[in-house]
């Protein structure tokens, strides 16, 4: 939590001094990003939480709407795939996962800073093999999930922006073909690069 | 501008720190059934009984396991059928993590075999046609590497060293006076309480159809049954007895009256053998549990499984049970048939 605080403070008081530095013109984004993240997920037939770490490629679309001030409001969408691998320590049991999603965003920036929210979809498929075993179980969840977001942004001659971007997405999605449903919290930290357009 | 970079550059460090490397490693696995703590359900598929039922000609004779959250078919352990001519699996049991026994019926060459999870192999456990001369239907692992084995007229057993342990000349358990008698026909389970006390099943027709208690050291005298159980009904053959891990004692009634298949509980008294409670947990009028064979508990959830080996049926149906009664979990079986479910002699959850 102290750690938490000090980079909000650091964020807030770098958007504070360079609000003037970066005034954000009116028009739309187009980028690429990579993340890496961890996951819990938590499925409702059991009270134990399994930990992934994943790693995954997105490309976001959106427009921004300066008001004055350096402040502002952007709306953005975003789709990605990511892959991720359980942390269990075992010789003989392995996950992996994979998730496809696509996400609508909303927000306010304040000079280099940015907050906002979102609702995403995501498809999660989890793969378990063990041994001695053949083949692999695999369990498919879907739905929607909330998000939000904290990011610090940079542009570059006005004509590009580099973007370090935290994402939390919570909730709770339902098996494909099933009744059983799971638990997850997924954060992720990544980089982005906008191509921008006035 | 190179303040600004930093600044991102260390924003973008923090994040990761805080967000990604922070807390301990330590997972769980995501999916239970799938590892190595909860395991799969392995089913046997041979000379099955169902309480009298017609049942499917040509079992697969198979051992089989399945995935125990989906109930999704894994893979073969072992195919009797590419072994001696005549080999049924009719009982299973978990040996070590790595290997399973068998209780092979074979009237040509009744044995009980040792067997790879992984099917890589198998080998013979024990061969005693002096003991193991009639039909057989269930056995029991017990704690100190000693079997029990229902030969339909009597229990053997046989010792950690494979020997056989006899009451004079008599199998372990044989011919039980009352109030166990007469159970010399069809002892279709045997199992035994972790006091050591011996339940086995016995169908027959009434009023013979009964599940009996005796005492862990054996049957050599009439005080050694501690008590018997007539079934709820006349036409129910009580075809499996199960502990469940919730204290209660699970007996399974199968019949060609549709009325009278279905699953009691029972209070069992591990200090005197006495048993009371009877409580109708699952009973539909045979609609869902029809010829029951076999049932089996998931220590993990504490869900039992129930084989039906009517022939119309050759399902495996999950059950929560709590509260003392027994629920379906699904609105369709767990396992539908298949080639591998065809007459299910019986199933175990193991790793």
């Amino acid at each position: 939590m102290t750690r938490l605080a000090l980079i909000l403070s650091f964020i807030l008081s770098s958007s504070m001094a360079t609000a003037d530095d970066l005034k954000r013109g009116m028009g739309a984004f187009l980028g690429v990003g990579l993340s890496i993240g961890a996951d819990q997920l938590t499925p409702d037939s059991s009270s134990s939480t399994a930990k992934f770490k994943s790693q995954g490629y997105l490309l976001e679309v959106g427009f921004d709407l300066p008001f004055s001030g350096g402040f502002g409001a952007f709306v953005s969408g975003e789709a990605g795939q990511s892959n991720a691998i359980n942390q269990i320590q075992s010789t003989t049991y392995l996950e992996i996962g994979s998730q496809n999603f696509y996400m609508a965003k909303v927000g306010f920036f304040l000079g280099h800073f940015a907050l906002g929210g979102g609702y995403r979809h995501t498809d999660v498929k989890v793969r378990s093999m063990s041994s001695p075993g053949i083949g692999y179980v695999e369990s498919n969840y879907s739905g929607y999930l909330p998000a939000g977001f904290i990011n610090y942004s940079v542009d570059i001659n006005g004509r590009y922006r580099a973007q370090a971007e935290l994402q939390d997405v919570f909730g709770t999605i339902e098996g494909s073909g099933s009744t059983s449903k799971v638990k997850i919290n997924e954060i992720t930290a990544g980089l982005r690069v906008f191509f921008l357009f006035d | 501008m190179a303040k600004i970079f930093l600044n991102l550059s260390l924003v973008l460090a923090l994040t990761i720190a805080v967000a990604i490397g922070c807390g301990e490693i330590s997972s769980a696995p995501f999916n239970q059934a799938a590892s190595m703590g909860s395991g799969y359900l392995y089913v046997s598929s041979g000379s099955c009984y169902g309480g009298g039922v017609a049942t499917s000609a040509g079992p697969a004779n198979t051992v089989s396991r399945y995935d125990l959250a989906s109930g999704a078919f894994v893979g073969l352990v072992i195919d009797y059928n590419q072994l001696a001519p005549g080999d049924s699996p009719v009982a299973i049991y978990e040996y070590d993590d790595d290997r399973l026994l068998v209780l092979v019926e074979n009237a040509g060459g009744r044995r009980i075999d040792l067997v790879k999870k992984d099917g890589s192999g198998a080998s013979t456990y024990i061969i005693n046609s002096t003991a193991l001369s009639a039909v057989l239907r269930s056995f029991i692992l017990l704690s100190d590497f000693s079997l029990l084995v229902s030969k339909s007229s009597a229990i053997e057993k046989f010792n950690s060293g494979k020997a056989r342990v006899t009451m004079g000349a008599n199998p372990y358990v044989n011919a039980p006076a009352a109030p166990c008698a007469t159970s010399t026909t069809l002892i279709s389970s045997v199992t035994a309480h972790s006091s050591g006390k011996i339940v086995y099943t016995h169908a027959a027709a009434t009023p013979n159809n009964r599940f009996g208690v005796i005492n862990s050291t054996g049957y050599s005298v009439a005080g050694d049954c501690l008590s018997a159980t007539a079934a709820p009904t006349t036409t129910a053959l009580p075809t499996r007895a199960l502990f469940h891990s919730g204290g209660k004692l699970l007996v399974s009634y199968g019949s060609t009256t549709a009325a009278s298949n279905f699953i009691y509980s029972y209070d069992f008294n591990g200090g005197t053998g006495a048993v009371s409670g009877a409580t109708p947990v699952f009973s539909d009028g045979g609609t869902i549990v029809n010829g029951p064979s076999s049932m089996a508990e998931d220590p993990a959830t504490g869900d039992v499984f129930v084989a039906n080996v009517t022939s119309t049926y050759n399902t495996i149906e999950r059950f929560h049970f709590t509260g003392n009664v027994m629920t379906r979990a699904l609105t369709q079986p767990f396992i539908a048939y298949s080639a591998q479910t065809r007459c299910v002699s019986d199933m175990k959850v193991m790793k």
